[in-house]
């Protein structure tokens, strides 16, 4: 590991952590899951030395690697022992979100990622767009599917 | 649709500082790893240029011949000199054997042959004749005892280990000195 990075680490992992965490938790409703996802992402980040070109280009990097770090994680857990409705109550009570959170935290990746960028951690369209690298268009339909499903829900 | 309260809520989840914690020593150990595996090249390679340097520097199996404290090796030692050269002419003279002191220092099996004369090994007070052969495995203080007796003639010395041979002469030079050299 460079000297940059042994320096850099603490700074580094106090701007976002907190934020890839909740991203995790979110995606992934277990805090063991999301504290491996977490540690993975800046393990990641430690150890490949990536390049970027100015904070807003740091700041996609660690959202996307995270989001894709909750995929694989969802894909490796075999056995699930409780529903996803009932993960996400739980860390809504825990909490204390209501019940639009609880649905929001019910939907399917594709739709939650961009709710929670936009409406919850506050990333404008055309930021979510640069961040999952999609265009501003997809965004903005992903973003009314999720309302669509949520009405329906609630 | 998603009211303050619920984003406060969400924003209150804060990362556990044991994913920090982690981290660190994971990278600690890591570093602790790589320090110890570069520690372990270094002392590798000092190892190594010991290792080189001792065997730069040891001797590497061949044997030397010494005539008294002189390395004979290129140079020529002067054994005796005759003290009247036109009485050998003259007269028949009769030489005593000269007992030449030699040294011949190896650290393997080595084989010493003589021309003439023959090879005394120094026992105590007395000496012990080993005929004009022997053979040795180590640093060896012998007498060469040959009779010096025709100027024309060479007398040998061979020394013989690991297939190779050093062969010492002494004849007599132009100056009736009797000269021991390597050949």
């Amino acid at each position: 590991m460079s000297r940059f990075y042994t320096e850099h680490f603490e700074e580094i992992y106090d701007k976002y952590s907190g934020m890839l965490y909740r991203l995790a938790l979110t995606h992934l409703l277990s805090k063991e899951d999301a504290e491996d996802a977490v540690h993975d992402v800046f393990m990641k980040y430690m150890n490949s030395t990536p390049h970027f070109f100015g904070s807003e280009h740091e700041k996609a990097w660690f959202i996307r690697v995270t989001v894709n770090q909750c995929h694989d994680a969802a894909r490796r857990r075999s056995v699930r022992t409780h529903s996803p409705l009932e993960d996400a109550s739980d860390l809504c009570d825990m909490i204390g979100a209501g019940e639009v959170t609880e649905a929001v935290l019910g939907l399917e990746d594709t739709y939650k990622t961009p709710i929670l960028l936009h409406y919850y951690e506050g990333y404008s369209v055309e930021e979510c767009a640069r961040i999952l690298r999609i265009s501003v268009s997809a965004v903005k339909m992903r973003l009314a599917r999720a309302r669509e499903k949520l009405k329906i829900e609630l | 649709m998603i009211d303050k309260k619920d984003i406060a809520a969400y924003m209150s989840i804060k990362a556990p500082e044991s994913i920090k914690e982690r981290i660190i020593a994971e990278q600690s150990k890591k570093n602790n790893r790589i320090s110890s595996i570069v520690h372990g090249c270094y002392a590798v390679a000092a190892a190594l240029i010991v290792f080189i340097a001792i065997f730069a520097f040891l001797p590497d199996g061949k044997t030397a011949l010494y005539y008294g404290d002189t390395l004979i090796d290129g140079n020529t030692v002067v054994v005796k000199t005759m003290e009247n050269p036109n009485a050998r002419i003259a007269l028949l003279s009769i030489e005593e054997a000269q007992k030449l002191p030699l040294t011949i220092e190896t650290d393997e099996k080595t084989v010493v042959t003589v021309s003439n004369g023959s090879i005394l090994i120094p026992s105590g007070e007395q000496t012990e004749d080993m005929g004009q052969k022997i053979e040795i495995d180590s640093d060896t203080e012998l007498l060469w005892s040959v009779e010096l007796v025709s100027h024309t003639d060479v007398y040998t010395l061979t020394v013989e280990s690991d297939g190779k041979k050093n062969v010492y002469s002494i004849s007599e030079n132009s100056e009736a000195q009797w000269v021991l050299l390597k050949k």
